[in-house]
């Protein structure tokens, strides 16, 4: 670490000391641990970090949760350092984020990157529980009607059609690995053309519906593809990372207790489920708290 | 895609006030550094170009350099000498760069309209050349001064939004949020807050000028058109 | 490696950017972008001389409305054009037309008539009043006026104005690569949000050597920084260095 970092290291230190030393001092009179969850700025991590500190509420553990943290490069040192106990990520990101930001081969699959994840977060005390259902990743979707018409699945069942079809989706799309390239070169998709939009935003959204594209890159998770009924292709040769969400946890608060009502949870938090929560939060302009309630009431888990 | 929903919400502003006052302070903060940085280095510059004519061309070549290229460009061409481009050095650099050219044009307009008598005056009085440039030639070229420091203003606080592409941004990051999510406010918020930081600004600037300048009040601008 | 390595290193990058031959074919090479931001930037600049050169004519012609002619060029310049070109493009009736011509046409437009709106004006209002008083005394109507007297004599401030657009209208429209339009901006926003250094770079150093060609070519950049109200007295455009 250069001088600047320990420097840098050492008044986030000082400083999420003062912020978690003395509720967690407080409460730790009670039997089970006072478990702090923490989250960045994004809102849906705020939404599940939420959803994880109710239902461990209900399961009868002593929650405190610290929303917004900052980034990334915050929240995880704050977990590996034992200023919070608990964050939701995302399994290939945050396994590019413990290799200095190198995308890692190992984060294209689900069942690869969660032992990597582990692995580099093992010598902190900190593990990584099984992976929800929802999925937060570059997708690439096709209208409800193109896709029972040509009996669209996956990005493979596209092939014999991509060349009729013309591809939308941010400027960089054509030099980007991990989209026309990586069509190309994975899934040996050829497209008619390509029509540069904006970043999976409300532009890609109104040229697929318009059928000024047929095939867009959208993200799975902000409520684009759920609300206008899009079917997201899946990515079945592992093109994108697997960006499932997924409990970060310190193994001092880590029990069968703690596991088991996470479990619970992250069978029901699928792809679609944060979809709506993230909606109700960007365009109903909900707060995340209030939305994690609601929906857990629905489901019967809060 | 916002067709049904009205073109703005009000309640959008109260309930992310708290983001959005975080995001006008940032504006605030980038604005003040830069016009801060930029008149300390213009005035000096524009002294050197206006008493020496071998600095001129040089001054003016590379401040209008900076000015010219457009900001996005600028942070693409900073990014790999600051050594990130999604960073503070790279935005005030590019914000400072833009203020430089205005700054030292006006500074120099202003010390060439000092009127001879008044330099005349300041040699009899036994002041040296560059004494005289300091204590007669610049305090009366303040008033162009102001009206550069003005311009200079609202132009970084248009440009500041222009930061957001390079994750910065202040106000900026209303407007690329509301972009995003394909909703008007945010993008209005972000624009009217933007230009109200620019009037305010402005008559700030206009009234520290009249505490400071008080002479020039009326006679310059009534000579205007 | 050294930083001289990584410097060599990058500039090398950046010279295989230019001299890839993909980069200069095609609906994504330097000609068509170059050709795109071309066509984008004129029907701009003929746009908002229109309509800021109509505008500037009515109302220095009838001498109304002077305030709002005179600040609107120095009150546009905070006006975030990343907020028009977004808010543009996301209006259903707007969104996606023509490319995304359309809503950067309409975004550039409000940014490129206030200089023009304000030098027509103030060139109007230049001419001498005995000069006015003396076409109307010799029988002239007050269209004559305009077409005979004011427009001739306003003739040098609206040139000035068109210059001042258009280098503005160049330098922004780059930002339009947000917007789905495709221009010499899209390298650069392309490069930015991958990371991609040396795209980025590369389009920059288009993007500037664009903006920075035009400007010399109309060689008024005094003019486009200069606030009015020193800009007309005999000492402010004395300077004509850059």
């Amino acid at each position: 670490m250069s001088a600047a970092r320990r420097f840098l290291f050492a008044v986030l230190t000082v400083a999420l000391g003062l912020v978690f030393a003395l509720p967690t001092a407080a409460s730790a009179s009670s039997s089970k641990p006072t478990i702090t969850i923490g989250s960045t700025n994004f809102e849906e991590q705020e939404i599940v970090a939420n959803l994880y500190g109710d239902v461990l509420t209900k399961a009868g553990y002593p929650v405190k949760i610290e929303p917004a943290l900052g980034t990334r490069a915050v929240v995880v040192p704050a977990l590996e350092h034992g200023q919070i106990d608990l964050e939701p990520d995302y399994a290939a990101s945050l396994l590019g984020f413990l290799h200095g930001g190198n995308p890692q081969p190992a984060g294209t699959n689900i069942a690869t990157a969660i032992p990597a994840d582990q692995k580099a977060l093992a010598s902190y005390g900190v593990t990584v529980l099984p992976a929800s259902k929802a999925l937060d990743t570059n997708v690439f979707a096709v209208t409800k009607a193109t896709a029972s018409k040509d009996h669209l699945t996956t990005l493979s069942s596209l092939k014999p059609y991509a060349s009729n079809l013309t591809l939308g989706g941010p400027p960089e799309c054509p030099t980007f690995a991990g989209c026309e390239p990586g069509l190309k070169k994975v899934y040996g998709l050829d497209f008619a053309g390509f029509k540069s939009l904006d970043e999976a935003g409300p532009l890609s959204v109104a040229a697929l519906k318009n059928g000024e594209v047929q095939v867009v890159e959208l993200f799975s998770s902000d409520g684009n593809v759920v609300s206008n009924n899009f079917v997201a292709l899946t990515d079945n040769k592992h093109l994108e990372g697997a960006d499932y969400i997924v409990p970060v946890i310190r193994k001092s608060v880590d029990s069968s207790g703690v596991t088991a009502a996470l479990n619970t949870l992250d069978q029901k938090l699928t792809t679609d489920a944060i979809s709506k929560l993230n909606l109700e939060v960007t365009t109903g302009q909900q707060q995340p708290a209030a939305v994690a309630k609601a929906w857990l009431a629905s489901e019967h888990l809060g | 895609m916002s067709t049904a929903t009205p073109f703005f919400k009000w309640g959008y502003v109260t309930s992310q006030w708290g983001q959005i006052s975080s995001d006008l302070l940032q504006h605030i903060a980038l604005t003040l550094l830069a016009v801060a940085i930029g008149t300390v280095l213009s005035i000096p510059l524009a002294m050197l170009a206006w008493r020496y004519r071998a600095v001129r061309t040089p001054i003016f070549g590379i401040a209008s350099a900076l000015y010219i290229i457009p900001s996005l460009a600028l942070f693409a061409i900073l990014g790999p000498i600051t050594g990130y481009v999604a960073s503070y050095p790279t935005a005030e650099i590019a914000l400072v760069g833009y203020t430089l050219l205005i700054l030292i044009w006006n500074t120099v307009a202003g010390l060439n309209a000092v009127p001879a008598e008044a330099r005349e005056a300041a040699t009899a009085m036994g002041y040296s050349r560059n004494a005289a440039l300091l204590r007669v030639d610049l305090p009366l070229a303040l008033p162009y001064i102001f009206a550069g420091l003005r311009v200079a203003t609202a132009t970084v606080i248009g440009l500041v939004t222009v930061t957001a592409l390079i994750g910065l941004g202040g106000l900026g990051q209303q407007i690329t949020y509301g972009f995003t999510i394909g909703f008007n406010t945010p993008i209005i918020v972000g624009l009217v807050f933007s230009v109200a930081l620019a009037a305010v600004f402005d008559l700030l600037i206009v009234g520290v000028q009249r505490l400071a300048v008080p002479w020039t009040r009326s006679s310059r601008r009534a000579r205007v058109v | 490696m050294s930083d001289w390595d990584h410097f060599r290193h990058f500039m090398a990058s950046v010279v295989g950017w230019f001299t890839t031959s993909a980069n200069w074919t095609g609906s994504s090479g330097i000609p068509y972008l170059f050709l795109r931001q071309a066509e984008l930037s004129l029907a701009v600049v003929l746009g908002a001389l229109v309509v800021g050169g109509g505008i500037g004519l009515v109302l220095g012609h009838t001498g109304r409305g002077g305030l709002v002619a005179v600040n609107a060029a120095n009150a546009a310049r905070a006006v975030p054009t990343l907020a028009l070109l977004t808010l543009f493009a996301i209006q259903p009736s707007i969104s996606l037309k023509w490319g995304g011509f359309l809503a950067a046409f309409l975004a550039l437009l409000i940014l490129a008539i206030p200089p023009i709106l304000t030098n027509t004006y103030v060139g109007m209002r230049e001419v001498d009043a005995d000069v006015r008083d003396a076409a109307k005394a010799m029988g002239l109507t007050g269209g004559q006026v305009l077409r005979r007297v004011e427009l001739p004599l306003a003739t040098p401030f609206l040139m000035a104005g068109i210059r001042t657009s258009s280098i503005e209208v160049v330098a922004t429209s780059t930002l339009a690569a947000y917007v789905s339009y495709t221009d010499l901006g899209t390298p650069v926003i392309s490069g930015l949000s991958t990371e991609n250094t040396v795209e980025a770079f590369s389009g920059a150093i288009l993007v500037a050597v664009l903006a920075g060609a035009v400007a010399l070519g109309l060689g008024v950049l005094g003019r486009a920084i200069t606030p009015l109200p020193i800009r007309h007295t005999r000492s402010g455009t004395a300077l004509t260095t850059a």
